[in-house]
């Protein structure tokens, strides 16, 4: 044993509890940084005097141990709970988009119960209406009426510019998300490269570790992603080393798509494809999403097809109500132009695709024209009598036969029908009645009501989906704190017990110093 | 469980965002007196209410209806009371004027009277509601009861003119293009501006009673209640008929003319008689359906009440419940901040001196 021996002992210990503290110190200062876990000194005792082995026979009884040594400096995870956060990462993007926007066509429509709103469609309905009610009892209110259904067209156009705008809104979203995506990509892929060559000259660089982890995090809210470390670190590797990450694209099933791999030169980037659809690579496949899990990619997807189906269904409305009315005011007889007038005019896109409904404008423009009176079914001469109740039949039966309407249209707005001055009854307003009696009428009021309540039962079913997985993630995202979180306590606590080992080894070191003293200047003295 | 202060931060953060939103929720429902303020919160009564909603749109229409069948119904017995007492008075005096005691000038007197009464009695027939005829069927836009000069009936359509003279009722043959008498074979000819007996003499315009009486007998309905209408209007062509004013034209005539009789003009009592009978009978009519509308009304009024008092039991919110609601989560919030506010503070660095 030599001399010094103790020396270098109590040097390993004053230089590793310094490591120590120092680590104390980075956990410390790190306290507040997003996505770092903390990191811990591993303390090994070091190989004890005389060493064990064959060739060495032992000359003393017991051994003497040579202090301490770091053998890493390791970072404190738990790779499952980044597993359950991940997973749950997906559901909860995907649900939170699309709870938004659901939330967000609620507060379009504002059908909730309210005293004081008088702006939603459902009231633009009443007045409509009411509107007909009132002239069905005789009362000269054409240019109200007029009016209201202006008010009902501009609920629908408000409706359906309103839904154009979230979707176009959710496509920009879209953009952004997709660039974010990628650019998260092109971070892993660069820190990737920096871990492997980090690993390979024996370091275990933890704080890119932390970034990485920190980026997976914000990857898997975004897109579903299924993550391994390949290729595991080598084996002349320093204890603790973890190895780059292989980040894959989960698809439909198992299957799945390489977006980052330690092994290519670049990463694999996202395209948004026309129709909210996304391609990888250079792969002309389209990424579809799976059941429940998603995203906030997935979710901008659903939400877009939501929202659209929501602007197809109000379109649909817009125009059933429109023809509905229509078919009913085709039988008013009006000065300007007989029967089949229109009371709505139904407009449609470049495409001949629907576009919007608006009052007839030449109505608008003179309230006066406005039709009540039907047709006289007795005012028509006996012997036409026959040809009318089978174009009526004919077009009774089936209401959406263009060709059957403008027949029997034509067939009444032919004067010599009518017995003379039979056509319509003067004061007349079965029309009108007819028209306020839709209200009734399944095929309007009922979809609306349905899409209301479809639509706040799937919001109330959405934002229950994101508040549990939102708790669920809060929860997994406490547990995992609860590993890796730094609690400035017990640094604290660890500072201090380190820094005792550091004075007490650097006591130790004094007594040895003290004792080396003794023998070299103080011995073979005697007599002097 | 190891808990870091990390931790505790971020769940103090999640929790008073928590009691945030309820604080919030119960902010939104009391000031807007609703149990919910979004369709999704409660879908069920979101639904139900707008049910209520219109509902009671409905019914708001339906009281308008209502207010404006009682003026319609109460012009029409405003008038019909009118009619009965120019008949009575006309009975009166034809029951005078049909002795022989009453000389020349009286029986003059009796039928200036009788003019007067005849004229008034289109005026009542053409009695109006906010400018709509009420005794004109569905044509409420038109007079019912015109009398024409001769001189206005140049370019008319003649369909529903009639002509009384010389104690006959001319109606109008469009394919033969003049006038021929009810049960007759004279005829009248309208020829330029005069009227023309078939032997070509001008009939003087005081010999005659020209009157235009609409034919619409089209009901006037208002809708009171869902699928229920109710007629407003009276059904006056029984009674505002050519032969009304043709009797009063008669008697007239009769009066006039000095060779009547006492006993000529006694048979005017009877068709006065009739006519009387007939006004009572059409203002019968009128009064059970003002019955009618008053029952309406008043059930309108207790559906109107009861939809109400679902919809408020529906959504409206119980003020003293959520102001319970309110106390106990602003306690709860304000707990929450003062343990957070305890607990955040102190560390083992705050011993450590």
């Amino acid at each position: 044993m030599s001399t010094f021996f103790g020396m270098e002992t109590m040097r390993r210990a004053v230089n590793t509890n310094r490591t120590a503290i120092q680590t104390v110190g980075n956990n410390v200062a790190n306290v507040n940084t997003p996505g770092y876990s903390r990191q811990r000194v591993n303390l090994q005792a070091t190989g004890g005097y005389p060493a064990t082995g064959v060739w060495t026979q032992p000359a003393m009884n017991g051994r003497v141990g040579s202090g301490v040594q770091v053998t890493g400096i390791e970072r404190i995870r738990d790779q499952l709970l980044d597993r359950q956060y991940r997973a749950e990462a997906h559901v909860e993007g995907a649900a939170f988009i699309q709870y938004k926007i659901l939330e967000r066509m609620e507060d379009l429509y504002n059908e909730a119960p309210s005293d004081t709103t008088t702006s939603r469609l459902s009231d633009q309905f009443a007045s409509f209406w009411n509107g007909w009610k009132e002239l069905a009892s005789g009362k000269d209110s054409q240019a109200v009426l007029l009016e209201q259904g202006k008010a009902v067209t501009d609920a629908f156009t408000h409706l359906q510019d309103s839904f154009q705008t979230e979707m176009d809104m959710l496509e920009t979203e879209a953009e952004l998300t997709t660039a974010k995506v990628n650019q998260i990509l092109e971070q892993l892929h660069a820190t990737n490269k920096d871990i492997i060559a980090a690993e390979s000259s024996g370091q275990v660089p933890n704080e890119l570790y932390d970034v990485q982890d920190r980026l997976l995090d914000q990857l898997s809210s975004l897109v579903p992603i299924q993550v391994s470390r390949s290729p595991k670190p080598p084996e002349h590797a320093a204890t603790g080393a973890e190895g780059p990450y292989k980040v894959e694209l989960k698809l439909g099933g198992s299957e799945t798509i390489t977006l980052v791999d330690a092994t290519e030169e670049a990463p694999q980037l996202l395209t948004l494809e026309d129709g909210m659809q996304w391609t990888v690579g250079d792969s002309n496949q389209p990424f579809t999403y799976n059941g429940a899990g998603g995203g906030e990619l997935v979710g901008l997807q659903k939400a877009h097809e939501r929202v659209g189906q929501e602007l197809e269904d109000i379109k649909a409305l817009a125009q059933t109500f429109a023809k509905e009315v229509n078919q009913i005011y085709a039988f008013a007889y009006s000065e300007q132009g007989g029967f089949g007038q229109e009371f709505f005019t139904i407009h449609l896109d470049d495409s001949g695709a629907f576009s919007h409904i608006s009052v007839n404008s030449e109505l608008s423009n003179n309230p006066k024209a406005l039709a009540t009176a039907r047709f006289n079914e007795e005012g028509i001469k006996p012997e036409y009598q026959d040809e009318f109740a089978e174009k009526w039949a004919a077009w009774e039966n089936d209401k959406d036969n263009e060709e059957a309407f403008r027949d029997l249209l034509a067939f009444l707005n032919e004067a010599d029908h009518y017995v003379d001055g039979k056509m319509i009854i003067e004061g007349n307003v079965d029309v009108a009645k007819e028209i306020s009696r839709l209200e009734d009428s399944a095929a309007i009021i009922g979809k609306y009501k349905d899409m209301m309540g479809k639509l706040g039962v799937e919001t109330k079913a959405q934002r229950d989906l994101t508040e549990a997985s939102n708790a669920r993630l809060a929860n997994t995202e406490s547990n995992r704190m609860a590993v890796s979180g730094v609690s400035l306590d017990e640094e604290m606590s660890l500072l201090i017990q380190f820094q005792h080992a550091y004075n007490a080894a650097a006591r130790a070191m004094t007594a040895m110093d003290e004792m080396l003293d003794q023998i070299i200047n103080r011995l073979g003295v005697v007599g002097r | 469980m190891r808990v870091t202060q990390g931790m505790m931060t971020a769940n103090s953060l999640r929790y008073s965002q928590s009691s945030y939103q309820r604080l919030s929720t119960l902010y939104d429902q009391i000031s807007a007196q609703k149990k919910i303020t979004r369709f999704s919160q409660d879908p069920v009564v979101a639904a139900k209410s707008m049910q209520h909603r219109q509902s009671l749109a409905q019914m708001e229409q339906y009281k308008r209806n209502v207010n404006e069948a009682h003026s319609w119904l109460n012009q029409g017995d405003t008038s019909l009371k009118e009619v009965s007492s120019i008949l009575k008075r006309v009975r009166e005096l034809a029951v005078t004027g049909s002795t022989d005691g009453y000389g020349e000038e009286e029986r003059k007197n009796i039928a200036h009277e009788l003019e007067e009464l005849r004229n008034h009695l289109i005026t009542v027939a053409n009695a109006n509601v906010n400018g709509k005829y009420i005794f004109n069927g569905s044509d409420t836009d038109n007079p019912p009861v015109q009398e024409l000069s001769p001189s206005k009936l140049n370019g008319e359509k003649l369909d529903n003119v009639k002509i009384t003279y010389d104690g006959q009722i001319y109606d109008y043959d469009a394919d033969a293009g003049h006038f021929v008498a009810s049960g007759g074979d004279d005829t009248l000819v309208l020829n330029g501006e005069a009227i023309e007996t078939g032997t070509g003499d001008v009939v003087a315009e005081k010999d005659m009673l020209i009157m235009r009486i609409s034919t619409n007998q089209q009901d006037v309905s208002f809708e009171l209640q869902k699928g229920v209408e109710i007629q407003v209007n009276t059904d006056a062509r029984k009674l505002f008929s050519d032969e009304l004013y043709s009797d009063f034209f008669m008697f007239e005539q009769a009066l006039l003319d000095p060779e009547t009789t006492a006993e000529d003009l006694g048979e005017f009592i009877s068709k006065i008689d009739a006519h009387l009978r007939n006004a009572a009978d059409v203002h019968g009519q009128l009064g059970a359906r003002m019955n009618r509308v008053d029952l309406m009304e008043d059930r309108l009024g207790q559906q109107e009440y009861f939809v109400k008092e679902t919809k408020s039991m529906n959504e409206d919110l119980d003020l003293s419940e959520a102001i319970m609601k309110l106390l106990v989560a602003e306690g709860v919030h304000n707990a929450a901040l003062a343990v957070t506010a305890r607990i955040i503070q102190p560390s083992l660095l705050d011993f450590l001196r």
